[in-house]
């Protein structure tokens, strides 16, 4: 088996499309699966034409992410290619239209990996990260797949700009889909963490629908929020809210990080995802070295779990980008030392993260994944 | 020990739900809660709706057999909680680990929680129910219901009697009801719901309103406690419907009474003991009855049949057919009236007519028909054609022709399954094929591969169609044999694309190719244009014949040298092109280098195969492909300026070579032959560029006869006329090659004339004097001397002196007379040295 990376950061598709896949393809000519990942600065279009063209016959999956992350760090614009080639590797890919019946959607999209008939391997989901209810659609997609794969991916989406994200598969691209791959051939072995820890005391979400909280404890959700906090003004909710996320009680005594990314006018939060309505929250706070750690250690983890390591993937929360700055860089380098030089190495920053610690895949925020192969 | 925050959040998450809309809302918490608190891999919530059947959702699980497989059956990773003890149904929670007491406790206080909810959701739905009920029978049944006082005045209506006036009920209460349904002022005369007031009980009507529609209706009075009339209930039934079909059945059995009449056949209806219950006008004709009464009155076994019939079989065929198996009867039938006999056909069914169940048998007389199955069955049996009449997929009957055909005999094919015949790969186009053609959907004959007893492959071409035979549905299949036919056209179809020179494609080919592989996914697409050296040259010397020879060499150096997903095809002339697909500059460079080398390798008439190649290569889907194909015809004509001089040059060396072994004629002759020869251009003071022209001249004059046939040019006989023909056409054939080289080819005239008589006896021209070129006198006297002097296959030597005297004999006739003079004059001069 042989695995190829390549990245490009012209500023031209073409340019960038071609550099990118020819790099990864010196490694691997005509490989059976292709991961292409960009940022938004491209016409996306011409770019999925431009590798489609390069890669041959092969699968491909990707999407349009926030950053792309190579061996010398993030790259705010670039195109990153992934090839996969071998006898023993089986790909197959689908890209599904996410409608309000996430549920459905998710399932559907599993349905048609399905029709493959390949009974075990891993499923990399590249969801729309805005998506109408991530965890349903996960749901749906893991009702249709079972408990016989492993899940990782995270949401994608552009910079932060909101407007539109696209998601690619070797027939083309949508916005506001799911692209899913299906690999069988080339084991995966993945861990998550994020490093933070609760504070405080916990509050019961009383009043909520979907993404938005309207109320804690009974209380106007920004109030409550900002009461356990000291009391913080409106204007400081983003840099507050980037510090201290909630979180919702998971199994095994962990924590789902739930985003929250502005203050309405009702003084109802808004959350990168949905937070279910009548469960407990409670405050989490972290520092960048114990984000660094908790990095590190995934990646160990992970690393400790695959007999050879030929490529090694990362999926990390743009928030931890963003709260990191610079310090960034010490993640990604804690993450690279675990992995062997020779590695194919590629990550991408992503709105939520999705990683199946038992069966069943979650939605994570703030939450770094580490795959290796 | 003190409970931890994650323990205090966990324990307030499992128990605590918003109390849900519905059942599937509460599995959608449950499932939330599950996956996230709890890690389950597969949930399946049942619950038991009293007095209806459970309903179960699950997810995780591929079905509802899967949950009732999986309850108890693995409990180390199950979960099992009988909601109040089994009887609202149960929650079974499937994880990937081993159930841990942890994991048990907190499930249990999870179930407890959800028991509570759907205990409340149970009672609520009960509650609901009862509440609907009442008011729903009323709505949902379809009668009109309308309660109305002494007035009229509508007190309620249910949903389906406002539904009929398209109103919403509460829109209708307090209206009259004349009014709404009737359109009236005033109440409709034959109303029972007046009369149910007036009289105290029951009364019924039956009403057409005003939009057509017919109504039976009923009018209840209601009667207080002083037994008093207090108000009433209407209720009207729309039987429009019903007496629209009445309508429609009293027209639709006048109808089947025509046909019954009208139609062709005999008919007699028989109750099952055989006894007539009807028949039909067309009966009383066919046996000459005059009315129906007479006609019911007689016997069928007695009367309307002939002796020789079965008839003690007629109970047991009666008796099938009342079990619903139709019957076929050939029977001789009888006319009663003037015992005239005739052979019909009977089809027997059951009939339910009236409430009563009888026998419906249509009589055919088929005395007409046979005479034509007569004829057809000789058609059957001599048609050229191979035809075959087929049943359920088995062969019933088959012509001889149809055995010859298939190479099996008619026995053998009787009772066999047709489709063995059929090729395995186009079995499943025949079936489809064939019930396209027997449903109307296709009239064109279909063509497929037949295997015959030999195994010999045929293709034929048939055509199907249903057809009665012997009273059952069957197949008449026709079969021609069309295996020459497609011989011809794969033949033809070849031909259309390839050369018939080479069996490479052909240009026409290759563009549609061109134009087929001039995608994305192709490029980089590499075009390789190739030109033969030489081969002017080789037709020629050699002929055509030869020259094809050579192409076709050459394009099997093409194919040993390319891929075998390129596409090689004759370009035309000495042209050829190769078509590269996913093949950048480098690769198709190679592929250049390859077809060199072995067309080095090859040889023609002793000649070494040359060909000059030029290469392009499409890489950006923009760029024109004609632009391409130009762009490598221009690199192959500047390489082929380069290669093709040293090439005829080298061929005419190996032509000259070739010649020396295949003639006597030595080096020797062609040194004396030069000598002589400048030594006559030197006396006549040429210039010299004319001496260089005599030398080549001297060489190569007899040049053309590399063409000849060495039985020829060898011969120690006379040669016959014939021979001799073909000998002189050595002058042309080594002139057009000189021709070919633009070194030589201002010495090819001198080729040409080397034959010419100064008298103008000569060949091939007949040139006379002067007119005949300088240079060729000049070889003409030279070779004749040295052939003389040094002897042919054919001819001793000869002194020089007798051979001087030849010379002058033939100065004037043969030979230049004053070169003759100047070339003695040397031979003297050299004498005397």
């Amino acid at each position: 088996m042989q695995v190829g990376v390549g990245f490009s950061t012209a500023h031209n598709p073409f340019d960038a499309g071609i550099y990118a896949v020819h790099e990864a393809l010196q490694y691997t000519e005509e490989p059976n699966l292709t991961f292409l990942f960009c940022t938004d600065n491209y016409d996306q279009s011409a770019l999925f034409h431009t590798v489609k063209n390069q890669i041959g016959r092969s699968m491909l999956v990707g999407a349009c992410v926030p950053g792309i992350i190579s061996r010398e760090g993030v790259h705010r614009q670039g195109v990153g290619v992934l090839t996969i080639k071998g006898l023993e590797i089986q790909a197959v890919t689908a890209l599904g239209h996410i409608t309000s019946d996430s549920y459905n959607s998710g399932f559907q999209t599993g349905n048609c990996l399905k029709e493959s008939g390949l009974k075990d391997g891993t499923i990399f989901v590249f969801p729309d990260g805005f998506a109408a209810n991530m965890s349903h659609l996960l749901r749906g997609l893991y009702n249709a797949l079972g408990s016989e794969f492993n899940y990782i991916g995270g949401g994608t989406g552009d910079n932060l700009r909101f407007h539109k994200s696209y998601q690619f598969w070797d027939q083309g691209f949508g916005s506001n889909h799911i692209a899913a791959a299906l690999v069988k051939g080339i084991d995966f072995y993945a861990e998550s963490g994020h490093g933070w820890k609760p504070i405080g005391e916990p509050m019961v979400v009383t009043k909520a629908e979907g993404k938005i909280v309207y109320e804690l404890d009974g209380y106007p959700a920004f109030d409550r929020y900002s009461e356990v906090l000291g009391g913080i003004d409106r204007e400081s909710f983003a840099e507050y809210g980037m510090k201290y996320p909630l979180s919702i009680p998971s199994f095994s005594g962990d924590y789902l990080i739930r985003d929250p990314i502005n203050v309405r006018r009702d003084n109802s939060i808004e959350f990168v995802t949905e937070v279910p309505l009548n469960t407990v929250v409670t405050l989490m706070e972290g520092s960048i070295e114990s984000l660094i750690d908790t990095a590190r250690t995934v990646a160990a983890l992970s690393a400790k779990k695959a007999p050879v390591i030929r490529v090694g993937m990362v999926f990390d929360c743009i928030s931890r980008y963003l709260l990191m700055g610079d310090d960034f860089k010490r993640e990604i380098d804690g993450v690279l030392g675990v992995l062997p030089r020779e590695a194919a190495f590629i990550g991408v920053l992503t709105f939520g993260e999705v990683f199946n610690r038992l069966s069943v895949p979650l939605f994570y925020n703030k939450t770094i994944v580490v795959a290796v192969g | 020990m003190q409970p931890s925050t994650y323990d205090v959040m966990m324990l307030y998450d499992i128990v605590s739900f918003a109390y849900p809309k519905s059942f599937d809302e509460l599995f959608e918490h449950v499932l939330e809660k599950s996956v996230r608190l709890l890690g389950v891999s597969g949930l399946a919530l049942a619950v038991l709706h009293p007095g209806q059947e459970k309903t179960i959702r699950f997810w995780g699980f591929r079905s509802e057999a899967e949950v009732m497989e999986i309850m108890g059956k693995d409990p180390s990773q199950v979960f099992t909680y009988n909601l109040s003890g089994g009887k609202m149904g149960f929650l079974l929670f499937k994880q990937a680990h081993v159930l841990s007491h942890k994991d048990k406790r907190l499930y249990n206080i999870f179930s407890q929680r959800i028991e509570d909810i759907v205990q409340r959701k149970l009672a609520e739905q009960e509650l609901r129910k009862s509440e609907y009920e009442k008011a729903t029978i009323l709505d949902g049944i379809s009668t009109l219901i309308i309660f109305q006082n002494l007035n009229n005045d509508i007190l309620w209506v249910n949903r389906a009697a406002a539904e009929s006036v398209g109103k919403e009920p509460k829109n209708l209460i307090g209206k009259k009801c004349y009014e709404v349904w009737h359109q009236r002022s005033e109440p409709c005369v034959k109303c029972p719901v007046i009369r149910a007031i007036n009289s105290g009980i029951m009364e019924e009507s039956y009403i057409v309103s005003h939009d057509g529609k017919h109504w039976d209706i009923k009018g209840y009075p209601v009667k207080g406690e002083s037994d008093q009339v207090e108000s009433v209930i209407e209720v009207a039934v729309d039987n429009t419907a019903y007496y629209k079909t009445q309508k429609a059945l009293e027209s639709s059995q006048r109808a089947l009474e025509t046909i019954f009449n009208n139609i062709n056949d005999a008919i007699f209806v028989f109750r099952p003991d055989g006894a007539i219950f009807d028949v039909n006008e067309k009966m009383m004709m066919m046996f000459g009855v005059n009315s129906k009464s007479e006609a019911i009155a007689k016997s069928f076994a007695k009367d309307y049949s002939c002796s020789q019939n079965p008839i003690g079989q007629l109970p047991a065929i009666f008796k099938k057919v009342m079990r619903g198996k139709g019957q076929v009867l050939d029977w001789r039938a009888r006319r009663p009236s003037d015992g005239v006999e005739f052979q019909v056909e009977i089809y027997m069914n059951k009939l339910e007519l009236y409430d009563e169940e009888l026998i419906l048998a249509t009589v055919r007389d088929i005395t007409a028909s046979n005479q034509d199955e007569k004829m057809l069955r000789n058609m059957f049996v001599h048609s050229p054609i191979g035809m075959y009449v087929a049943r359920k997929g088995t062969f019933y009957v088959v012509n001889q022709q149809f055995a010859n055909t298939t190479g099996y005999s008619q026995n053998d094919l009787v009772d066999s399954d047709c489709s063995k015949l059929v090729h395995p790969s186009d079995r499943l186009q025949v079936k489809r094929n064939a019930l396209k053609m027997l449903k109307g959907q296709q009239t064109m004959p279909y063509e497929f591969r037949l295997i015959s007893k030999q195994g010999e492959i045929k293709w034929v071409m048939e055509t199907v169609t249903s057809i009665n035979y012997l009273g059952k549905r069957a197949v008449l299949g026709s079969v021609v044999d069309i295996t020459e036919r497609k011989a011809a056209e794969k033949k033809l179809h070849f031909l259309s694309f390839h050369d018939s020179v080479t069996g490479l494609y052909n240009r026409a080919f290759f563009e549609e190719e061109l134009k087929r592989l001039d995608v994305s996914r192709n490029l980089p697409l590499s075009i390789i244009m190739g030109d033969v050296n030489g081969l002017k040259l080789v037709n020629d010397a050699f002929g055509h014949y030869q020259g094809d020879k050579m192409l076709m060499e050459v394009a099997r150096a093409l194919k040993t040298a390319c891929r075998k997903e390129d596409i090689i095809c004759r370009w035309g002339g000495d042209e050829f092109a190769v078509l590269l697909p996913k093949t950048d500059n480098k690769a198709a460079e190679e592929v250049c280098l390859r077809i060199k080398h072995t067309c080095g390798k090859a040889l023609t008439n002793e000649m070494p195969l040359s060909i000059s190649l030029g290469t392009a290569t499409k890489v950006l889907a923009e760029q024109n492909c004609q632009e391409v194909i130009k762009q490598a015809e221009d690199r192959m004509y500047h390489n082929k300026l380069l290669e093709s001089k040293s090439y005829i040059n080298s061929i005419i060396s190996s032509l000259q070579t070739s010649l020396a072994q295949k003639t006597s004629e030595t080096e020797e002759h062609a040194r004396r032959m030069k000598k002589y020869a400048l030594k006559v251009g030197k006396a006549l003071d040429l210039s010299a560029d004319a001496l260089d022209e005599l030398y080549l001249l001297a060489a190569l004059h007899d040049i053309g006869k590399i063409a000849i046939p060495e039985t020829i040019i060898n011969s120690k006989r006379k040669l016959s006329n014939h021979e001799l023909e073909v000998l002189n056409k050595h002058c042309e054939i080594g002139s057009r090659i000189a021709q070919a080289s633009p070194e030589l080819a201002h010495i090819a005239k001198g080729i040409l004339s080397h034959h010419e008589y100064w008298d103008g006896t000569g060949y091939p021209q007949g040139l006379k004097g002067e007119d005949i070129p300088l240079l060729a006198r000049i070889i003409a006297i030279v070779d004749a001397y040295d052939v003389m002097t040094n002897g042919q296959v054919y001819k001793k030597p000869i002194s020089g002196e007798d051979a001087v005297k030849e010379l002058i004999k033939g100065a004037g006739k043969q030979f230049d007379p004053d070169l003759v003079k100047v070339f003695i004059k040397i031979l003297d001069e050299e004498n005397l040295d």
